[in-house]
């Protein structure tokens, strides 16, 4: 277990900078998601800490011992590649047994550990299969028991779920947590989807171009996103993204735009007062656009007409999709039991005091 | 339905009828060779060719009788072995780091040695080997072996080393290996078939050559092909020795190659992909 430090760190291929000003303190046994789409440069991040690129300034320090200069080997971290980098030329049990073979441990030490950790991930009849005899969530456990025999200061994930079957990912994801709470150890975990970043990290870095962008818990990603860019990539349907302008009527404040007319919450005024006549974008979460059906009293001052287009039945939920006059369409995440039917024009109503407003220009968030 | 069972049948049979004359025009002149190795000299000089005979054994005794024969089995043991270490040696890292650093006009650039006729460079080396004290020595023929089979070497291992995941080295590396540890432990065995394609390709080539030793091997160092030369003389042509001599040369090249049949064939196909 290790405290992970990167100081600043930059890091370029060429004339092209893939990370850039990237400090991020790391807690001993935190479980860090590095999340972002592809090509922000999470990977490049955990292969630096890995040692597998050399970054061009900053300093990445395990343990307060920087490291930015000491070979792969050394760094005492262990790496689960996205497709395992098994050998296949050895069977699991010398696949697991290969770093403490090297570490010149006696013979019956490595096989305790090698069957110990094979208990511990349910794989003990499979210590004498080559890898292309196994499946691929198979070979995902035999990847981690790899790493786990070492007992590394830190384990490095990338994007090690992405090449299982949607099921299999749910239930390695369960096993993946479960692991890390037993043995608390460092964890830092790239990954491309928003679901496993939600579902596992103590903290989420979400990343874009090669720049941080925000850094919290991941409820708190969701909830407070920094910038139009987290709001938009966390959240499965997306946030909904509504280009209005601001309006001032007699002390009270709208969100105006074709078809719509929404009040801006009083705790909200203060950060937008000064707006009025200015362009700015509205974040709405699918969930926080309600069908007026399911509200009690509907403030007319929120309320919206708009045409279902498309009605997704998740059996939990229902994905509705609408178009508002002259709007682009909105996606509204309903209650799976709403009497709503396509091509009906309905009445939606919106949690204005959960919405977010943006800089239209630069996706600042401004409240 | 019984047309459609006679056109298979018709179909099969013609198929396997090819198959068997395209084997017999390739296997004929061996089998030829070997018929007439077997035949004394009154049946071997018959026109026409006797294919009926009493096999005699005569001709593989007179050649194992002929004091270079056994000696010359050696030296061509020793140069293909030496051959074969060295190309390796030099192929594999060369072939590797080339792959890796995705300069792949370098194994092309390697590959133009290869397009000069032979002949042009004999000369120069007689001369050069001579000056060297090379001449008629075993480095010397193992030399003049390289200069072919290192490039053609490098150029076929290319996609071998391509097909190795970077990321089983990673892992290598950070499991505790070093660099020349991870290519010795990992990547070798990982290009194992066409280390065995490259040594079989180099085995027929090293064991074969004639032109080489004819001009760069005297006394001490005479390779097979050159004994079997020696067979035949500016007046007469002894078939019965010579194509005793002729299987003797072929046959452990046969046995290679079906020992490695398996591997052969699929690195042969493996190697040309990329």
């Amino acid at each position: 277990m290790a405290e992970v430090k990167i100081e600043n760190v930059r890091k370029m291929f060429g004339e092209v900078v893939a990370v850039e000003g990237f400090s991020l303190d790391i807690q001993d046994g935190e479980f860090i998601i590095l999340v972002g789409p592809s090509g922000c440069g999470k990977t490049t991040i955990l292969r630096s800490i890995a040692g597998l690129e050399t970054i061009t300034s900053g300093e990445i320090y395990i343990d307060e011992r920087p490291v930015s200069k000491v070979a792969p080997k050394k760094r005492d971290i262990a790496m689960v590649f996205q497709n395992y980098a098994l050998y296949p030329h050895m069977n699991v049990r010398n696949n697991m047994a290969f770093s403490l073979k090297l570490r010149r441990l006696p013979k019956k030490q490595i096989n305790e550990i090698v069957e110990r950790t094979a208990d511990l991930l349910g794989m003990r009849s499979l210590l004498d299969r080559k890898p292309n005899e196994l499946s691929g969530g198979q070979r995902q456990r035999v990847a981690l028991g790899r790493a786990i025999v070492r007992d590394p200061k830190v384990f490095l994930f990338d994007e090690p779920l992405s090449n299982l079957d949607a099921k299999l990912r749910i239930s390695m994801r369960a096993e993946l947590l479960s692991l890390h709470q037993r043995l608390k150890t460092t964890t830092i975990y790239v990954t491309h989807d928003q679901l496993e970043a939600m579902t596992m990290g103590d903290r989420i870095v979400v990343m874009n171009n090669g720049v941080i962008q925000q850094v919290d818990s991941p409820q708190n990603v969701y909830d407070h996103p920094a910038n139009r860019f987290v709001a938009g990539f966390i959240g499965s349907p997306a946030m909904n993204f509504i280009d209005c302008k601001i309006h001032g009527d007699k002390g009270q404040f709208f969100a105006v735009s074709p078809g719509m007319r929404l009040k801006i919450p009083e705790d909200k005024i203060a950060r937008i007062k000064d707006r009025v006549g200015q362009e700015l974008c509205l974040g709405l979460r699918p969930e926080h656009v309600i069908h007026s059906s399911l509200v009690d009293s509907s403030d007319p001052e929120i309320l919206f007409k708009g045409s279902v287009w498309v009605i997704e039945p998740l059996g939990s939920e229902k994905l509705v999709y609408l178009r508002p006059e002259n709007q682009e369409t909105l996606i509204a995440r309903l209650d799976p039991h709403v009497h709503i039917k396509l091509g009906e024009v309905a009445d939606f109503t919106v949690r204005m005091n959960l919405a977010h407003m943006f800089e239209k220009t630069d996706g600042r968030i401004i409240f | 339905m019984r047309n459609y069972v006679l056109k298979k049948i018709t179909g099969k049979t013609f198929f396997w009828l090819a198959c068997l004359l395209a084997i017999f025009f390739f296997i004929f002149p061996f089998l030829w060779v070997v018929m007439m190795s077997l035949k004394n000299p009154e049946a071997a000089q018959a026109v026409p060719p006797k294919l009926i005979f009493t096999p005699t054994f005569e001709n593989y005794k007179q050649v194992f009788n002929a004091g270079d024969f056994l000696n010359a089995f050696k030296n061509s043991f020793i140069v293909v072995l030496l051959t074969l270490a060295a190309n390796l040696i030099v192929a594999l890292p060369a072939a590797y780091i080339i792959a890796r650093w995705r300069q792949k006009w370098l194994s092309f650039a390697i590959l133009f040695t290869q397009m000069a006729p032979w002949i042009i460079f004999l000369l120069p080396w007689y001369i050069i080997f001579k000056r060297l004290g090379l001449y008629d020595t075993y480095i010397g023929l193992v030399l003049s072996n390289l200069t072919y089979l290192i490039p053609f070497t490098v150029w076929l291992l290319l996609g071998f080393f391509e097909d190795v995941p970077k990321e089983i080295e990673e892992a290598a590396w950070l499991d505790g290996c070093s660099h020349t540890g991870t290519f010795i432990r990992m990547v070798i065995p990982l290009v194992k078939g066409g280390i065995i394609t490259v040594c079989t390709l180099g085995f027929m080539f090293a064991w074969n050559i004639f032109l080489f030793p004819l001009v760069l091997s005297g006394y001490r160092s005479k390779t097979l092909p050159v004994i079997v030369y020696n067979f035949q003389n500016d007046n007469s042509l002894d078939f019965g020795p010579l194509s005793a001599a002729a299987v003797l040369i072929t046959l452990p090249v046969i046995v290679f190659i079906l020992i490695n049949q398996k591997y052969f064939s699929r690195g042969i196909a493996l190697g040309g992909r990329k």
